[in-house]
């Protein structure tokens, strides 16, 4: 139950890195497909255009061709200039339509713009009427080759020609690069601002659950009793629901030591009159002196919360105060000067009552056996707490160690009646998985007390 | 010693008054809370036995009341519940010493003795005065080590004079921590008593320890230990 709330933060289970990853997966493989897409997209219609253009010049050269007398009579200049201009990109070459393919050297007419630049030896030659598009190699670069046969008739004969118009590739190529390296600059872009978009509105949603988690550490430490903080909806019937079972599990627990202690009361009254008799004799006080310890006993026993009140968590320091207080009021004649020296962040995970009853029981042995000190020290070290009680008396032998901690066992060095209180802090201990050692304090030379609890 | 017992156990109530009164206190009786604590602001006790589980009104809540109104004589609290938790609430709302039920009556008398003498500055139970000593516990009174006989009204006067040396008490002060709340306060029977313990502890008046003030009341002299 503890390590719930201490649950790798960044492993597999946590829903941040869940929503984190989709995020990413999703951004990361999303945006590029939109690039790929809109970057042949592009590259269609920039062909398309090419493809448009060349025609529309294929229609202006074939409206300025004529054929005399079986001849192609083409005019010295174009409309349009870059036919006119050596080497300017845009080149016309006009061959008679014949074989499948048409040899370089059978040329009818070419435009100036041709006049340095050499044809690859065969041309396509389409059927009357059709079109052919590919790319061909000139002067070293690569070029779009538009070719449109068409059939003239002169003197009643017809004069089939093919029109190649070749385009250099460079304004294209030139085009689609610009278009991408743009396209892939703003997809760049807009997956960091999709990402910090992400990362922020999953903070920000995640945010009242990190609260959840924290008041879930605030609770089991101790430092509050219940969910305290405003949560979305979404979470406001969880937290009420577990506030309910935070106070009814408390209200429950209270009433039931309530009724215990009235149990305690309504047996101890009738044993107090029995014992406050004077003509009693020693075998019947012998007799009402058992019945208490086991009535004291269980009823402890039966009070104690143990483990099972894992979001309780008690700072040591409060409840040595409390005692220490008390026992220098209890033992004022024996004038005790009480060493403690508990950490701040030491804190008991379990209920307050069982540690002021171990304590309480510990630390009364201690100012009974102790001469003029007594010492109280706790530390916490990682989850682990130690708590060692120690005075200046005449120590306990190791034989009598062991029945000390036996239930009920009482060391001669003791006074009457705290063999049930030690039996208590072992039945407690032992509640809350701790262990108890008994030994010699180095320090101050008596009985030293040791309680571990992970 | 006159004491406030605040119990709602009759039967037990009855036996503990027996025993203190055995033991020579003077007890008042009060069997819940409102009436314990209106006997306790209106009487000067030398010390109250309060039980916690109280009809009306809690003993925690009479002890804090108490102790509110500045009344400080010492509180012995009697709880069944024996908790930790309970023992710190009780101290911590102005008691001095605790017993868990049930108890040897012998415990709750030497508590009671051991609070008394701590409120009167005393650690041990011999109270001694030049040659005059009292022990508390066996209620023994010896002077130049030889027992003196007192009967238990003078012993009660004598302690409470050992407890508040060189103190003036008025004759009705005396008779409230002699008598309990029905006695008659203007009887005389104090004056008797100290003509009493004159003659017994002192009979050729060498110490002088009871000092007569006219119109205050008596002290007992401290004197130095020989």
């Amino acid at each position: 139950m503890k390590n719930i709330f201490h649950a790798h933060l960044w492993s597999m289970n946590s829903l941040k890195v869940r929503l984190l990853l989709s995020t990413l997966i999703m951004t990361l493989s999303v945006l590029p497909i939109i690039g790929f897409t809109l970057s042949n997209a592009f590259e269609q219609q920039l062909n398309l255009a090419t493809q448009n253009e060349l025609k529309a010049y294929s229609y202006s050269i074939f409206t300025v061709a004529e054929v005399e007398n079986y001849q192609l009579v083409m005019p010295e200049q174009l409309l349009e200039n870059q036919f006119n201009v050596s080497q300017s990109g845009l080149y016309a070459v006009i061959s008679p339509l014949g074989s499948s393919k048409q040899h370089n050297n059978m040329l009818l007419w070419q435009s100036q713009s041709m006049l340095t630049v050499t044809l690859p030896e065969y041309l396509p030659a389409p059927k009357v009427g059709q079109t052919l598009s590919s790319t061909i190699e000139l002067s070293g670069s690569e070029h779009i080759l538009y070719s449109f046969s068409a059939s003239f008739s002169s003197n009643g004969q017809d004069f089939p020609i093919t029109l190649h118009l070749i385009k250099s590739q460079q304004e294209f190529l030139t085009a689609l690069s610009d278009f991408r390296q743009k396209l892939w600059l703003w997809l760049f872009i807009l997956m960091v601002v999709f990402i910090v978009v992400q990362v922020v509105w999953l903070l920000w949603t995640l945010k009242p659950l990190t609260r959840l988690r924290l008041e879930l550490e605030h609770i089991e430490k101790g430092q509050q009793k219940v969910l305290e903080a405003n949560y979305p909806l979404e979470l406001m019937k969880v937290t009420q629901q577990f506030n309910t079972l935070l106070i009814t599990e408390e209200n429950q627990r209270t009433r039931y030591r309530n009724a215990l202690s009235d149990l305690a009361h309504s047996l101890k009254n009738p044993l107090a009159v029995i014992q406050s008799q004077t003509n009693i004799s020693d075998s019947a006080n012998e007799q009402l002196q058992r019945i208490n310890h086991i009535v004291e006993h269980q009823l402890k026993r039966a009070q104690s919360a143990g483990q099972s009140s894992w979001h309780l968590g008690v700072p040591v320091n409060t409840v040595t105060e409390k005692l220490i207080k008390t026992l220098a009021k209890i033992y004022q004649d024996k004038q005790l000067s009480f060493n403690v020296e508990v950490a701040v962040h030491a804190t008991f995970r379990g209920d307050e009552a069982d540690l002021m009853e171990m304590l309480g029981n510990l630390l009364d042995n201690a100012c009974k056996a102790a001469v003029s000190q007594v010492s109280i020290k706790a530390i916490t070290v990682g989850k682990k707490l130690t708590i060692e009680i120690a005075d200046d008396g005449q120590g306990i032998d190791k034989s009598e160690q062991a029945l000390i901690l036996s239930r009920g066992g009482r060391a001669d060095t003791y006074q009457l009646g705290h063999g049930i209180g030690l039996a208590i802090v072992n039945d407690l201990i032992t509640s809350y998985q701790g262990q108890l050692s008994i030994g010699k304090s180095s320090e101050l030379s008596g009985a030293s007390f040791t309680l571990f609890f992970e | 010693m006159r004491l406030l017992l605040l119990e709602d156990d009759l039967a037990l109530q009855k036996n503990l008054n027996d025993h203190l009164v055995a033991a020579n206190y003077v007890v008042d009786l009060a069997s819940d809370g409102e009436e314990g604590l209106f006997q306790g602001q209106e009487y000067p006790y030398d010390a109250a036995v309060i039980d916690i589980g109280l009809p009306k009104l809690d003993g925690i809540s009479v002890i804090r009341l108490l102790r509110e109104k500045n009344i400080d004589f010492p509180i012995l609290v009697l709880t069944a519940r024996g908790s930790w938790q309970d023992k710190v609430a009780g101290l911590d709302a102005g008691a001095d010493d605790y017993l868990t039920k049930p108890f040897q009556p012998e415990e709750l008398l030497a508590r009671l003795n051991a609070l008394i003498r701590r409120s009167a500055g005393q650690a041990s139970p011999l109270i001694k005065n030049g040659p005059l000593v009292i022990n508390t516990k066996s209620l023994q009174v010896e002077i130049n080590n030889q027992v003196i006989k007192l009967s238990s009204s003078e012993y009660k006067l004598l302690e409470y004079m050992m407890l508040h040396l060189d103190e003036v008490t008025s004759k009705s002060v005396l008779t409230e921590h002699i008598y309990d709340q029905d006695f008659d306060l203007d009887s005389n029977v104090i004056e008797v008593f100290i003509r009493r313990l004159r003659k017994k502890l002192d009979p050729n008046s060498d110490y002088n320890f009871i000092e007569t003030l006219r119109g205050q009341g008596y002290k007992l002299k401290r004197l130095s230990t020989t």
